[in-house]
């Protein structure tokens, strides 16, 4: 055996890599998909916030405060099993205060949290540690003048404070100023950014003793707290969990979220006060929708190199048992029969073939282990399945049955057939019975999956399945066609062209040749194709989904800072642009996004969008700038004839109307502001009012208010000689208000009142008519009533209509009204409309509802950002979160679903790699035949290059055409595979995907691969070329 | 070993055990080729005696190799029976068959290199050629009596690749021999060697015939090694077209009595000749027909050769009437 297989060293050695490479393919999957798992599992919860990965009880009761439970019953409801995952509870008690008296104060949180100063910054003061002591925000601390030793009174506000009279109420004595430091104690919690924008006050860290402690409530008495928050947070030891324990896990964690009381207690009041949030069965849904992803994905790449590698290891198996057939007719004439001559051949092949198995395994481990260490992050502990066991064992049946197989036909040859030599095959286009089949069921099987018969991942190996149909019928083809074009040019008197195709026609290697190279092409271009546009659909995704290469997330409610913020930073709006998404008011709507359009067309990501094709120029601003007014008093002379009632006889006719203003105050928000009563009998008089618009007032519109419910009036009121603060006030021409409308500026119907304006130098006369409203005003022109968006398919569906709701940043409602749809609004949600930000600006331009206000840079430059966060924080913005979108795109580059497509490379480097190989073994098994062809032509007269040439001419045409074949199937069907292959963990609800073949990629990947193996048909031919001397024809007799 | 010396050792050959006599009757074999049946062999009636050398001659093509393979059990043929001691072939199965060529036959292939598992040496070889027949139960020579006897001793520890092809002929002639078979068939064993090495393998075939007592057919179609042969048969189109005795060449009356022409004749009586034979005193008479004035042949050469050498032997040779 040793002496067998030290005298075909080579082909030992072949076999042996070939069912090493094969039991690595097989074996490898498995091992793969659970590095890939378990670091799928390490990603998600390292990226996970601690909220998301941990727990959050939670108990409050408005209604019966006293049964909430505290933290430590909140304990309790943890179940055993799962209490190890998490680490030490951070317990809290907080309570919602305001500085007394009750009123429109600004109010905050008193919290007492476990172990809170060692997770804060004092930036003067110290930790409070007694009853009564707080320690504030840098920023309350700034604007609201909390310095330390500050005494702040404060008292309990909440609407189940039936009497203000007993509401709990305290001195707190402000004895630090802290600054939080970021980290996962707070579960994402932040603490300030109430203070900054003057919303409230930030929380007040105090000791537990403050909120524990009776009160005393304004009558004097002792009292408590009413309304105590509790809350329990349980981090996750990420480390605790792996990928067997993340699901049962989820599940548990799901229950508990679910029911935090169990089932059998959740209808109990108690239950009702209690809550829990994790995001852990979420995390756990995507490990469970990776693993699956990744149990498909990475097999079928990993099946399809395998198919390669044990068609080559085929080729070399039969090649060696017709190798052997000068021994196995020794061996059957000295009376061994076809079993005896069978064990002398399985002799020979099976010990590389199980030497070459656990070589296959370690080999497996190597790159599963190299994986581990530099595609896979967080470096995955190294495991071993019990499927790698399975497809170790697998491996070597296979390969075994191929082997015991392979000898078979030799061995079952009469002996006489054993000693002829074979004849080559003769060329013909017609399929064998087994090609036929073969191709049949590749064919079938290609159609079931493009026309989504079988669906899902497995239509990865749609190509090449194709390839395997088309390569093999394209032999026969082939065959035919060389002999053809063989008889033509020695027809035409090319002897050595002529002889070279008609030869390589009837080879029987180019049987095997094309259909090898055409599947290795095929898989090389598909590979290629796929791990492109994975990368350019993670990178676009990421894109549309970020927004721009930078995202910062302010930490301001106030659009107008931040406007003016970023604008002072970038003035031209070339490289920093705000952007503001206000959501919704209610579930379904359109989300609102206020942008600058020159700039957000320009920083902005658009991938898949033809920007320029969108009618940006139809986002207008408003067309006239704020009517501003600054002063306390208003006067004005008003001249108005009687009211004429036109409503409904049923209803009251109203004794008087009012003259009003509606001004947005400074902060953004909108008051309709009365000037003087217009009684019914009409008013001819000097009026002046207070106004409370020391701070500028901008005058949003005119109009009168009349009694609810009161029948309509018309009539006309003229106002002359308005002035401020005895200031003439100037309220415009008619360009500079809108013209009537039936509805309410605001959004409100209006029930059909109208109001024209009639302007003169000094004097506006307003024509009226209520028509049973109870306001009619007219609007100025800075105001918008109707502001033109861009949305997206998936927008509410009343966008569709002529007009729909829409948000400003306090969340009051905007009309909007469609000028055209958008793919996808980057960095917004699926339900999106993009406004001209200048009409957000009109009012209401404060509020920290459901905004959030950002700045979009078309950099990722830390220096740029840097620059531009400085700024803005000059400005009293601080940036809250900073999203890249080259960060996000790498982290859907480390999803299961990529690790699984990245396979795909080494997939296309083994296939170029195993028909090489292939290449090399056809050769060498036609290697004795083309010799002594060579050798007989050399013997009549053929010239040393003639032959050359003619053994370049007979293999390499072979493989240009079946590499191109293969490439342009895998061209062709890469699509098809592409779409059924899972780039994402989850299908995206903005981003479309974009499966459009990565033209340059797949052609390098394709020309690479033709020019490698072309190469190697190059080499093989000119070491056949080489051996044509007469030794061979020596050796044939 | 000279012709004399070769002749006495028949004589004084120790006893043989498993040499076999060999008989084909109406022996036909026909193959396909290129679409077409071509008939290897037309009837071959030849009968060769246990521990006898015969050496089957012939042009290319005539048959001869395909005989000896048929001999050798690799083909069945179309026609005929082969009978070989008392074991017809044609009605062994095909373990039956793996045994008889394991222990009772060994063909020896034309080109040496041909006969060995070429990773072995030649000890190796021989010890391979011979296990199965041990495996058998049959008496086999030990390997180094079998090299012994083949004159390969020397050189049986030598890799083949290092083999001289005299050398390698030698050895291939070991292996045949190792598993001590009751018939050798040689297919060509001379050819590619020079006159010297020629006559070292001769001599061992010789020296295995009278040693061991094993029969030996030897195809052959170089004269010299005929020559050296004390009976040959030659095969031409298929038929046993003659046979030599020390050094005489007859016709051998087939089974269904035709009379092949000698090469010599055939010129001279091309076919549609009509040829009158007659019984006369000492033999047989073969007369041309006269053509007008013409005579095509003469009766004296019909009466002296063929008259005297059909009555000389008339039950020896082939199994004719």
């Amino acid at each position: 055996m040793l002496g067998a297989l030290r005298y075909r060293r080579a082909q030992a050695v072949v076999v042996v890599v070939l069912s090493a490479l094969v039991t690595a393919c097989l074996v490898l999957a498995p091992l793969y998909t659970r590095a890939l798992e378990q670091s799928s599992v390490t990603t998600l919860l390292r990226a996970a916030t601690p909220t998301e990965s941990g727990i959050r009880l939670a108990s409050f009761s408005s209604a019966e405060p006293g049964i909430a439970l505290d933290p430590d019953d909140l304990a309790e409801l943890i179940p055993s099993g799962i209490r190890a995952r998490y680490g030490t509870a951070i317990a809290a008690t907080s309570v919602g205060v305001r500085r007394m008296p009750l009123g429109p104060e600004p109010g905050g949180v008193l919290l007492a949290r476990d172990n809170a100063c060692a997770h804060v910054t004092f930036l003067e003061g110290q930790c409070p540690s007694a009853a009564g002591e707080i320690a504030v925000s840098a920023d309350q601390a700034k604007v609201y003048e909390h310095a330390i030793g500050t005494a702040v009174f404060v008292g309990e506000f909440d609407g189940a404070v039936s009497l203000p009279t007993a509401s709990p109420r305290t001195t707190l004595h402000v004895v630090g100023i802290y600054e939080q430091v970021d980290g996962s104690y707070w579960f994402g919690e932040r603490l300030t950014g109430q203070a900054s924008a003057r919303l409230g006050f930030d929380t007040m860290l105090t000791p537990l003793t403050t909120l524990t402690e009776r009160v005393t409530a304004v009558d004097g008495q002792l009292t408590t707290w009413f309304e105590r928050h509790y809350a329990l947070d349980l981090p996750l030891l990420t480390d605790t969990v792996g990928v067997d324990q993340i699901g049962p896990l989820g599940a548990t964690v799901a229950d508990l979220v679910r029911y935090p009381m169990g089932v059998e207690r959740s209808g109990t009041h108690v239950a009702d006060t209690v809550t829990a949030r994790s995001g852990l069965p979420a995390i756990a849904e995507q490990v469970r929708v990776g693993s699956a992803q990744a149990g498909i994905t990475v097999p079928l790449l990993m099946a399809q190199a395998s198919l390669l590698l044990v068609a080559v290891l085929w080729l070399v198996l039969v090649a060696a048992a017709d190798q052997r057939r000068s021994e196995v007719a020794v061996a059957r004439l000295r009376g061994r029969g076809s079993r005896g001559a069978r064990r002398i051949l399985l002799a020979e092949t099976l010990p590389p073939i199980i030497l070459g198995a656990p070589l296959g395994a370690a080999l497996a481990a190597g790159a599963v282990s190299a994986a581990r260490h530099t595609l896979l992050p967080s470096q995955p502990p190294f495991e071993v399945p019990v499927g790698a066991v399975v497809a170790l064992a697998a491996a070597l049946a296979l390969m075994l049955t191929l082997a015991v197989v392979s000898v078979r036909r030799v061995c079952r040859e009469p002996v006489a057939a054993l000693l002829r030599t074979v004849p080559p095959r003769r060329g013909s286009v017609r399929l064998g019975v087994l090609e036929a089949m073969l191709v049949a069921a590749a064919a079938a099987a290609f159609v079931a999956l493009v026309t989504g018969s079988v669906g899902g991942a497995v239509g990865q190996i749609a190509p090449t399945l194709l390839a395997l149909a088309v390569g093999v019928i394209a032999a026969r083809v082939l065959s035919a066609v060389l002999a053809a074009g063989g008889r033509r040019l020695l027809l035409a008197g090319r002897s050595t062209s002529g002889a070279a195709l008609l030869t390589a026609s009837r080879r029987g290697t180019t049987r095997w040749l094309v259909p090898v190279v055409t599947i290795a092409l095929c898989i090389v271009v598909v590979s290629a194709d796929s791990l492109a546009v994975g990368a350019r659909n993670w990178s676009d995704r990421a894109g549309a989904e970020v927004g721009a290469a930078t995202v910062l997330t302010l930490d301001s409610a106030d659009l107008s800072a931040v406007a003016a913020a970023v604008r002072a930073v970038d003035p031209t709006g070339e490289h920093v642009t705000p952007v503001a998404l206000l959501q919704p008011a209610a579930e379904g709507g359109t989300t609102t996004v206020g942008v600058v359009p020159g700039a957000f067309r320009r920083i902005a990501l658009w991938p898949g969008v033809d920007v320029a094709a969108l009618p940006w120029d139809r986002l207008t601003a408003p067309t006239a700038p704020p009517l501003v007014a600054t002063g306390s008093r208003i006067s004005y002379h008003v001249t108005a004839p009687a009211l004429t009632v036109v409503g409904p006889a049923i209803r009251p006719a109203p004794t008087s109307l009012a003259l009003a203003l509606r001004v947005v105050r400074a902060d953004g928000s909108v008051e309709s502001v009365p000037l003087g009563t217009i009684p019914a009998s009409g008013i001819d008089a000097d009026q002046e009012i207070a106004a409370g618009c020391s701070e500028g007032c901008r005058i949003s519109g005119i109009g009168v208010l009349g009694p609810p419910g009161a029948a309509g009036v018309s009539g006309t009121v003229a106002v002359s000689e308005l002035a401020v603060d005895g200031r003439p006030f100037d309220l415009g021409g008619a360009g500079s208000w809108h013209a009537p409308a039936p509805v309410d500026p605001g959004g409100t119907p209006s029930g059909g009142a109208t109001v024209s304006g009639s302007f003169a130098p000094g004097s506006t006369t307003l024509t009226y008519d209520t028509n049973g409203a109870d306001k009619a005003f007219l609007a100025h022109a800075s105001r918008p009533e109707v502001v033109v968006a861009l949305t997206t398919p998936t927008s509410t569906p009343s966008a569709t209509a002529a007009t729909f709701g829409g948000s400003y940043v306090d969340g009051s409602s905007l009309l909007l009204t469609s000028a055209g749809g958008v793919a996808f609004v980057p960095g917004g949600p699926a339900a999106a409309s993009i406004v001209n930000l200048d009409n957000l600006l009109a009012q209401g331009w404060r509020g920290r509802g459901s905004a959030t206000l950002t700045a979009y840079l078309d950099t990722a430059d830390p220096d740029a950002i840097g620059r531009v966060t400085t700024a803005l924080q000059a400005n009293g913005i601080h940036v809250v979160a900073t999203r890249h979108a080259a960060a996000v795109a790498a982290a859907y580059g480390e999803t299961a679903a990529a690790w699984s497509l990245k396979l795909a490379l080494a997939v296309g480097v083994l296939a170029i790699l195993v028909a090489g190989v292939g290449i090399v073994v056809l050769a060498s098994t036609a290697r004795r035949a083309r010799s002594r062809d060579y050798a007989a032509l050399a013997l009549v007269g053929q010239r040393p290059r003639s032959l050359a040439l003619l053994a370049q001419l007979e293999t390499v045409p072979v493989i240009v055409a079946s590499a191109l074949l293969g490439a342009a199937v895998g061209w062709w069907a890469a699509p098809v595979a592409v779409s059924m292959m899972p780039l994402f963990p989850a299908a995206s609800a903005t981003f479309p995907l974009d499966l459009r073949t990565a033209v340059p990629p797949a052609l390098v990947a394709g020309l690479g691969g033709l020019v490698a193996l072309t190469l190697v048909g190059v080499a093989t031919s000119h070491a056949a070329a080489r051996r044509a001397d007469l030794q061979q024809l020596r050796e044939a007799g | 070993m000279t012709r004399a010396e070769v002749t006495r050792a028949q004589v004084t050959r120790p006893q043989v055990t498993r040499a076999h006599a060999i008989t084909t009757v109406g022996l036909v074999h026909i193959y396909r080729s290129e679409g077409h049946d071509v008939a290897a062999l037309s009837g071959v009636d030849l009968s060769v005696r246990a521990g006898e050398v015969v050496g089957l001659l012939g042009p290319s093509g005539s048959g001869k190799s395909t005989l000896l393979a048929l001999l050798g059990g690799l083909f069945r043929p179309s026609a005929g029976k082969i009978f070989v001691g008392d074991r017809e072939l044609s009605a062994l199965t095909a373990a039956e068959l793996d045994d008889f060529q394991a222990r009772d036959t060994s063909l020896m292939l034309q080109g040496a290199r041909r006969n060995f598992v070429p990773y072995l040496t030649v000890r190796e070889n021989v010890e391979f050629a011979q296990a199965q027949a041990r495996r058998l139960g049959a008496q086999v020579d030990p390997v180094e009596r079998t090299l012994g006897l083949v004159g390969a001793s020397d050189f049986a520890d030598a890799r083949l690749g290092r083999l001289s092809q005299g050398q390698a002929q030698m050895a291939a002639l070991a292996v045949a021999m190792a598993p001590s078979p009751g018939v050798l068939l040689a297919d060509e064993p001379t050819s590619a060697l020079d006159r010297r090495a020629r006559e070292v393998i001769i001599e061992a075939l010789l020296r295995i015939n009278a040693e061991q007592g094993t029969t030996v057919v030897v195809v052959t179609h170089d004269p010299e090694v005929a020559a050296r042969l004390p009976r040959t048969v030659t095969i031409r189109d298929g038929r046993i077209g003659g046979e030599g005795r020390s050094g005489q060449e007859y016709a051998v009356v087939t089974a269904d009595g035709f009379v092949p022409l000698p090469v010599h004749l055939r010129e001279e009586l091309p076919p549609g000749t009509l040829l009158r034979i007659e019984r006369v005193e000492n033999g047989y008479l073969l007369a041309p027909e006269v053509l007008g004035h013409e005579v095509l042949g003469h009766e004296v050469l019909g009466h002296e050769v063929l008259g005297h050498e059909v009555s000389g032997h008339e039950s020896d040779g082939a199994t004719g009437a």
